[in-house]
């Protein structure tokens, strides 16, 4: 008992309190540990490379399903129907959505932009910490990278919202409120001069795929100079890559859209995409599965080509489908532009997808062949060991199928109207896990982007021309001798519906085109009902038109004829032309003024 | 204990020989509930004022002077006085005292006589904690006592827990849980076994809870484990079987029913008359045929996915075993739940062990040594709440099951069934073992000098093993009548794992000293703490293993991933209290913590914050002028007034800006790690800070009468919001110390027992109201999240919308009706132009309800007649609504799945049927989903909680089998409810989307054996 009183009364009393009271400073200095702390990151080359590698981040744009946003956009614009409940699905059917604020894409695009210009901003401002520690070449190029990911932000962003909210270093706080919006023109001349910067730094064939080039930023700033119809801006940019003879046409263009093709990149047609790893199965693109049509065992498709894309590409004489003796409307893929097969599907094509990743029953091969099949309750699916179609019943894309399933398929009351995408489709790639980068810019655009600002200058010239038919040659379509503005303003524009569908540039195009209203109040209608009993050809308008000049269909005669699945009629006015901003950025901001009509 | 009776016998019989006419009187000392002897009662002759105990047995023997009257008292018991007679056995049957004012209170960091306190205190003892049987402790506080809200929001096996806020929410964005303390540590109680508790006490006030000061903004409530009473070996089991099923589950319409809604709704959209979805023939070979599940099908996907027992068991050992030097109480208990859907189950071990050593008189030592581990198992494919939103959501159209391993697609292009995921997706695992050990040391140099240390470490590693293989997927080959394999789901399997290894340490020193002389009885107590927290976590995956019989990581594909993170954070803290009462009178208390966070900037000197408070008491029926009111035995009135603190952030390092990594890339196609700055930053982040005024009364009337009433006000201020920043600065917003906000509340409790002829019975009625207001937000207009809305002058989080009006009845309705913001037709819900300019948009919203509980009240009944015994337990909301939005609010609704709808929405508009439950039937809910107070239902109810009638084993029985004593009983939970809220959906389960878990109805058998 002496030794517990010893210690208890000696000094374990007194030894608490007193180690108690002492430390408590260092006892509460607590650190983050796992991440980098903001007062001093940025400051050498490899932390600046990880914050512009977060601008990336930030500008992979795939927030629904697995699908390019860029590419679900398209489906708010004439060429492209989707399942209906899709946001934008609604979008396109303007009032008859009904497109309101709220909207999940309009709301998020937003963000989603402003979260690429807000990492850009900060790396731009935090890497100077590291400027001294950097080669001043690499610091150049960073710092290019970083200004042309900002741009390319606020590009779609105004193409989205017209005039939006522009800043260019880290807001602080009591900026957050303050902010009104800037012009367009104002925007795009801002943006020239950091892409000015930026090209200057960059290079045309980086040495890791993925990072913007100079051909970008160069291309980038034609894009920006048509969105305010700076024609000469356009071209010189557009001519400054012609010029630098780092780019080319890739000489097929069903390679631009397959893994291998695009890896090879042959002609260094690729400006600019949007990568996927192959280390990692779940980021991947599912814009396959979103596409392919239900007979196929496991897909998903909610997203289908119209009537109108069908009928944008010319017979093979290079005539719109009304004027060519070619056409055929009983076999209307017949003597037709090779990107026609090469874009979509049409009913009695072979469709050959990866829908398993390992060989799967009934036929022990991970690959799918079938004929695309929508007048008929049958399925004729290759059988791999005997060599032959098997034909098996229960089509869920038959027209007229009576199985559950069909309001979901190629055709039917929520689904498409007979045809089915067939870009980026790769058999040889699992389509729950492809790779294939989503093409952001290719040397293609550049030309036609060429020889529209020239157009629009009233320069044209052979350079016009031969621009014009370098694209249509490599489709095989026969070179086009025309020099009347109109009707070459009007090849250009068709040239650029049937070369770059579902690429993410057709909204862009039909609102600076301003035809928008004219594309988008329509009823959507697809393929025969009854193939052998073929629908009128579409009217064109009468020529010269605005609806002639842009190649617009009218389908009124024929619709009874027609797959009009859901009967979607698209209700788009004024107010549509550009996206409501988000209610909430209103509401926060009341210095931020909407959208007119919204 | 022998040597101790033997003793007093040998004085009784001495005292016999000493004294002429004095006599032995012996007798025994029962209680009245347990029927067992009672020890340590103190009998005292009243005239010689000699006196005994009485010992474990509940025996006595003391020699008395005729004529002898015998005073019987023990704590918490009401005192008896025995006019002896010529008798000279004397049985004595105790009953617990009404007057719970002589009870000892457990308060923070230390205990108090009840009739002293001056703040809002309640306690609760084991016998009222193990009337209700349930899995998760924290349940068993619905409804014991007025102000603290109770309400579970899922039924889910180890996740059944109840959210407890303890006068109303005390914050909008930190915490607004109450601070649980178990024997003086923080823990959590649904980790206890109701039957190793010894009390549970609630500190509501600020001047109980300001000892805790930054975390005792939000209550605290205090556990209190049993300990041995040091009077030899005792022990008891308690066990219980339980069958539970879902409180609700909607019905959902048939096959044929789905098919021709259906059609019906694409009809409506179109305008066609014939549209079809599923066309007509179908329809008719569904009706013609019988189901084959080849082509025809009707699968009730609830009853074929609820098929798990939902059986529950929990035994408990407790071993009290020890003398009044060294004691060891010891407590086991294992608990196994299975839940509604196949492979979700829990079960829990755990193991106490309290020990208890007397070095002196002066010197104590104790311990705690806490040892559990918890399981729980759920489908890897698919959460329960998942699955049973599917059951709820399916088709019945949608093939199900064609044999063993045969999965149908469920009508799902992507093929994902719920039967798969339950049955065959694999299972997602999670093991938590928790250790906690704690020694503690009290050293009493002089009476009423205490000084005490203990330390404390528990430390958790839970670790989950989540292991997704495929099941197979096969479709009906209709001319062979056979079913071919189609794939497999979800085509990849693949395991992720994560552990994480996390620690507090608890250091607690404190040294009190207290003085009774004369009518002053004053207390001091000085005392310091530090705490702190540390996490660390790995985890990683891969996919494509070869062999889905070995789920272990290095079996898996060249697809990896790995993470890994760590986090800390720490307090200390000064803390004093004062007391003084004079007279047992006039009480006066002063609290006070100095306390700094590790959460708050050290380079601003933000961490420190002080947080006092005071109280005091008068016990007015100690006054002279009651003396002749006897009728009131007691009454106190009570005030009082404290500051305290919240720093329960969700985050350890609000002050710093956060880089967050993950934001990769892939150039090359390979992922390259990328850092972004995600988040604005707030380096002068502080304290949120509330101040509390209670006034309160405690009253007993005659002996069966008492009555507990508070009113109180709680003012949060500094509170630490996110204010909403525009998306265009691309950034979450940072937490700033904005914004003010009030509880207003009144508490009520009633208690009344009495007992006629052999009937006993009591009753508690308890009531209150809590209202909360948004006092200031300054430069946020409101705070919006999803459809709740926060905005001055009105309550946190409450629904804000459009207020609906009935339906559009007709075109000419629609033409004389306010322009929309949408294009309407006949049959969708038609919304209140509230600012009357002509058209509805935006700013015709409104506050359309609120879903916290307002007016709670509850019934406890105790009746008991000779064996048997019987508790009814009723509690009910008074005011509540609640918003249902999602599958199974909305016909053909699932974001992510082929949908059907449910029974009720049947009853949907057309123009023969105007005043229908739901707008016209569409294929999508489309503008009707607009936020509206058409979906907010009043959501109020009653509920039978708990019925519990037990009954006792007559004793002789008992001897023969050697046990003490054995209770048989049966009992209920959630029998029965009362309600106007929807069918099909629990109205205690807030803004339910159908993906919930439902709550359980149960019913139990139990046992209680004591040897």
């Amino acid at each position: 008992m002496k030794t517990w009183k010893h210690i208890t009364r000696g000094w374990i009393v007194p030894m608490i309190f007193a180690s108690s009271l002492m430390s408590c400073e260092e006892f509460l200095d607590r650190q983050p540990l796992d991440t980098p702390s903001s007062a001093s990151f940025l400051s050498n080359e490899a932390e600046i490379q990880l914050g512009l590698t977060g601008i990336y981040s930030a500008a992979f744009w795939s927030r629904a399903g697995n699908v390019p946003d860029l590419k679900r956009i398209e489906a708010t614009t004439d060429l492209i129907i989707s399942r209906k409940t899709d946001p934008e699905s609604l979008i396109a059917m303007g009032d008859n959505g009904p497109f309101i604020p709220g909207n999940a894409w309009s709301e998020n695009a937003w963000a989603q932009g402003y979260r690429v210009v807000s990492r850009a901003n900060d790396v731009l401002e935090g890497m100077k910490r590291g400027e001294a520690a950097t080669a001043p070449a690499t610091f150049a190029r960073l710092k290019g990278e970083a200004l042309t990911l900002r741009a390319w932000a606020y590009f779609n962003l105004m193409v989205w919202y017209g005039d939006v909210v522009f800043y260019t270093k880290p807001l602080l706080p009591e900026e957050f409120e303050t902010q009104t919006r800037t012009p367009v023109a104002t925007i795009v001349a801002a943006l020239y001069k950091d892409l000015d910067e930026a090209a200057a730094a960059l290079s045309n064939n980086p040495s890791e795929r993925g990072r913007v080039t100079r051909g970008f930023a160069l291309g980038l700033k034609a894009r920006l100079a048509l969105l305010i119809k700076d024609y000469a801006t356009a071209a010189q940019a557009t001519q400054t890559i012609m010029q630098s003879g780092a780019h080319g046409l890739n000489p097929s263009f069903p390679n631009l859209f397959t893994l291998a093709g695009q890896n090879a990149n042959a002609g260094r047609e690729v400006m600019f995409q949007m990568m996927y790893p192959t280390e990692n199965p779940n980021i991947a693109s599912w814009m396959v599965v979103g596409y392919t049509p239900r007979q196929t065992l496991g897909a998903q498709s909610n997203n289908f080509p119209t009537q109108a894309m069908v009928d944008k590409f010319e017979c093979i004489d290079g005539k719109r489908i009304d004027e060519s003796p070619l056409y055929d409307p009983k076999n209307p893929s017949a003597n037709r532009d090779k990107r026609l097969r090469w874009t979509l599907y049409m009913p009695g094509d072979t469709i050959e997808v990866r829908m398993s990743k390992n060989p799967a029953l009934p036929y022990q091969n991970p690959n799918q062949r079938f004929i695309f099949n929508i007048h008929s309750d049958q399925i004729f699916r290759w059988n791999w060991n005997a060599s032959r179609f098997d034909v098996i019943n229960g089509n869920p894309d038959f027209v007229r199928s009576t199985n559950g399933v069909w309001q979901f398929g190629a055709t039917g009351a929520v689904g498409g109207v007979g045809y089915v995408w067939r870009k980026y489709n790769d058999p040889d790639q699992y389509v729950w896990e492809l790779k294939t980068p989503f093409l952001l810019m290719r040397y293609a655009e550049i030309l036609l982007m060429y020889a529209e600002s020239k157009i629009e200058l009233n320069q044209i010239d052979a350079s016009v021309l031969d621009a014009i038919n370098a694209v249509r040659r490599r489709a095989g379509q026969p070179a086009t001798t025309e020099t009347d503005p109109s009707k070459l303003r009007q090849l250009v524009r068709r040239e650029r519906a049937v070369e770059f569908a579902i690429e993410g540039l057709r909204l862009f195009d039909i609102r600076r085109w301003g035809i928008v209203n004219q594309v988008m109040n329509t009823q959507i209608v697809g393929a025969a009902l009854n193939p052998n009993d073929p629908p009128a050809l579409p009217s064109f308008g009468s020529k010269g038109s605005v609806q002639d000049l842009n190649d617009i269909p009218e389908y009124t005669a024929s619709v009874s004829k027609r797959i009009s699945s859901r009967n979607e009629i698209r209700k788009n006015e004024e107010k549509h032309a550009l996206w409501p901003l988000p209610q909430g950025e209103l509401d926060k901001n009341p210095n931020l003024k909407q959208n007119p009509g919204w | 204990m022998k040597q101790k009776f033997v003793l007093l016998l040998f004085l009784s019989v001495a005292l016999v020989l000493s004294a002429h006419a004095q006599r032995v009187v012996k007798g025994r000392i029962t209680d009245e509930k347990t029927g067992e002897g009672l020890p340590n009662v103190s009998v005292v002759e009243k005239s010689s004022g000699r006196g005994t105990v009485s010992n474990t047995e509940g025996q006595f023997s003391l020699s008395v002077t005729d004529p002898a009257t015998l005073v019987f008292s023990f704590v918490s018991y009401e005192t008896q006085t025995v006019v002896v007679g010529n008798r000279s056995e004397v049985n004595i049957i105790l009953a617990e005292s009404a007057n719970l004012l002589e009870d000892v209170v457990v308060v923070g960091y230390g205990v108090q006589k009840k009739a002293n306190l001056t703040g809002s205190v309640s306690q609760f003892k084991q016998e009222e904690l193990t009337k209700r049987q349930v899995s998760s402790t924290s349940q068993l506080l619905q409804g014991l006592a007025p102000g603290i809200s109770v309400w579970q929001s899922s039924g889910k096996p180890g996740a059944d827990g109840a959210n407890i806020r303890i006068r109303g929410i005390g914050s909008i964005f930190s915490g607004t849980g109450p601070l649980v303390m178990v024997d003086g540590v923080v823990s959590s109680m649904d980790n206890l076994d109701p039957n190793a508790i010894e009390s549970i006490t609630v500190l509501k006030d600020a001047a109980s809870t300001s000892i805790y000061g930054t975390r005792g903004a939000n209550g605290v409530i205090l556990v209190k484990t049993r300990r041995a009473s040091g009077g030899g070996v005792k022990v008891a089991y308690n066990g219980f079987v339980t069958q539970q099923q879902a409180t609700n589950i909607p019905e959902k319409v048939s096959a044929i029913e789905h098919m021709e809604l259906s059609n019906i709704a694409q009809q409506t959209q179109t305008g066609n008359p014939n549209a079809t979805v599923f066309p007509l023939a179908l329809i008719d070979k569904y009706r013609n045929s019988p189901v084959d599940n080849i082509e025809v099908f009707d699968n009730d996907w609830v009853k074929l996915l609820l098929t798990n027992s939902g059986i529950m068991q929990n035994h408990n050992v407790t071993l009290d075993a020890g003398t009044d030097k060294t004691s060891l109480f010891t407590s086991v208990t294992y608990l196994t739940q299975q839940g509604l859907v196949l492979n979700n189950s829990f079960n829990r071990l755990d193991i106490r062990m309290n020990p208890d050593i007397k070095v002196n008189d002066k010197l104590r030592l104790s311990g705690v040594f806490f040892f559990n581990q918890s399981t729980r198992v759920e489908p890897a494919g698919g959460s329960p709440e998942f699955i049973i939103r599917q059951a709820i959501g399916l088709p019945a159209t949608g093939p199900a099951k064609f044999g063993e391993g045969m999965y149908g697609d469920a009508g799902q292009s992507n093929r994902r069934n719920p039967l798969g995921q339950a049955e065959n997706s694999g299972i997602w695992q999670q093991i938590f073992p928790s250790i906690l050990g704690k020694a503690q040391v009290n050293y009493q140099p002089i009476k009423g000098l205490d000084f005490e240390a203990s330390f404390a470490r528990e430390q958790w590693t839970p670790n989950t093993k989540r292991f997704q293989r495929n099941y197979q997927v096969y479709v009906p080959n209709v001319p062979s009548k056979t079913y071919d394999f189609s794939s497999l789901y979800p085509g990849t399997n693949s395991l992720s794992e994560s552990y994480s290894f996390n620690y507090r340490n608890t250091f607690l020193a404190q040294a009190s000293y207290g003085i009774l002389k004369e009518k002053h009885d004053a207390k001091f107590m000085v005392g310091f703490q530090s705490e702190e927290n540390v996490t660390r976590s790995l985890g990683a995956s891969r996919t494509d293993f070869v062999n889905e019989d070995l789920p272990f990581m290095n079996l898996g594909g060249a697809n990896r991933d790995n993470s890994g993170g760590a986090s800390e954070n720490a307090l200390a803290a000064g803390f004093g209290r004062v007391t003084y009462g004079f007279a047992d009178k006039y009480l006066v208390e002063l609290n006070g913590r100095y306390e700094g966070s590790s959460r708050f900037s050290q380079d601003l000197n933000l961490q420190w914050g002080f947080f006092p408070s005071a109280s005091g008491g008068w016990v007015f029926s100690n006054e002279n002028f009651m003396k002749g009111m006897d009728f009131l035995q007691f009454g106190k009135i009570r005030a009082s007034y404290g500051i305290l603190g919240n720093q329960a952030l969700p985050e350890n390092y609000p002050f710093a800006a956060n880089y967050t990594s993950g934001t990769n890339y892939y150039f090359n196609a390979l992922i390259i790690p990328g850092f972004s700055l995600t988040e604005a930053a707030n380096p002068s982040i502080g304290w949120e800070r509330s101040q509390q005024w209670n006034v309160g009364v405690d009253l007993q009337v005659l002996r069966n009468f008492s009555v507990t009433a508070d009113y109180y006000v709680k003012t949060i201020s500094d509170i630490l919001l996110r204010k909403p920043i525009p998306s265009y600065v691309g950034l979450s917003p940072a937490f700033l110390n904005l914004g003010s906000m009030e509880n207003r509340g009144w508490e009520l409790s009633v208690t009344y027992r009495n007992k006629a002829g052999k009937l006993k019975y009591d009753v508690t009625g308890v009531l209150g109201d809590v209202q909360n207001k948004i006092l200031s937000l300054p430069g946020v207009p409101y705070l919006d999240e999803g459809l709740l809305r926060s905005a001055e002058g009105f309550p946190l989080r409450s629904y804000f919308g459009y207020k609906a009006i009935g339906f559009y009845q007709s075109r000419e309705d629609i033409a004389a009706s306010p322009r929309t913001f949408f294009t309407p037709n006949p049959g969708d819900i038609k919304y209140e132009d509230i600012n009357g300019d002509g058209i509805v948009n935006a700013d015709d919203r409104t506050f359309i309800g609120n879903n916290f509980p307002r007016y709670e009240y509850s019934l406890n009944v105790n009746l008991s007649y000779g064996a048997f015994d019987l508790n009814l337990f009723g509690q009910g909301v008074g005011m509540k609504e609640n918003y249902i939005s999602g599958t199974g609010a909305w016909p053909f609704h699932a974001a992510d799945f082929i949908p059907s709808l449910l029974d009720m929405h049947k009853d949907y508009w057309t123009p023969d049927n105007p005043n229908a439950t739901f707008p016209r039937l569409t294929p999508t809910i489309g503008v009707n989903s607009t936020n509206s107070s058409f979906w907010v239902r009043n959501s109020a109810y009653f509920r039978l909680k708990n019925v519990n009638l037990g009954v006792k084993i007559p004793s002789a029985w008992m001897k023969k089998a050697k046990m003490e004593s054995a209770r048989v009983f049966v009992s209920g939970q959630n029998l029965l409810t009362f309600t106007k809220f929807w069918q099909g959906f629990d109205p205690e389960q807030n803004n339910n989307n159908a993906e919930f878990y439902p709550l359980m109805k149960t019913y139990t058998l139990g046992l209680n054996l004591k040897f």
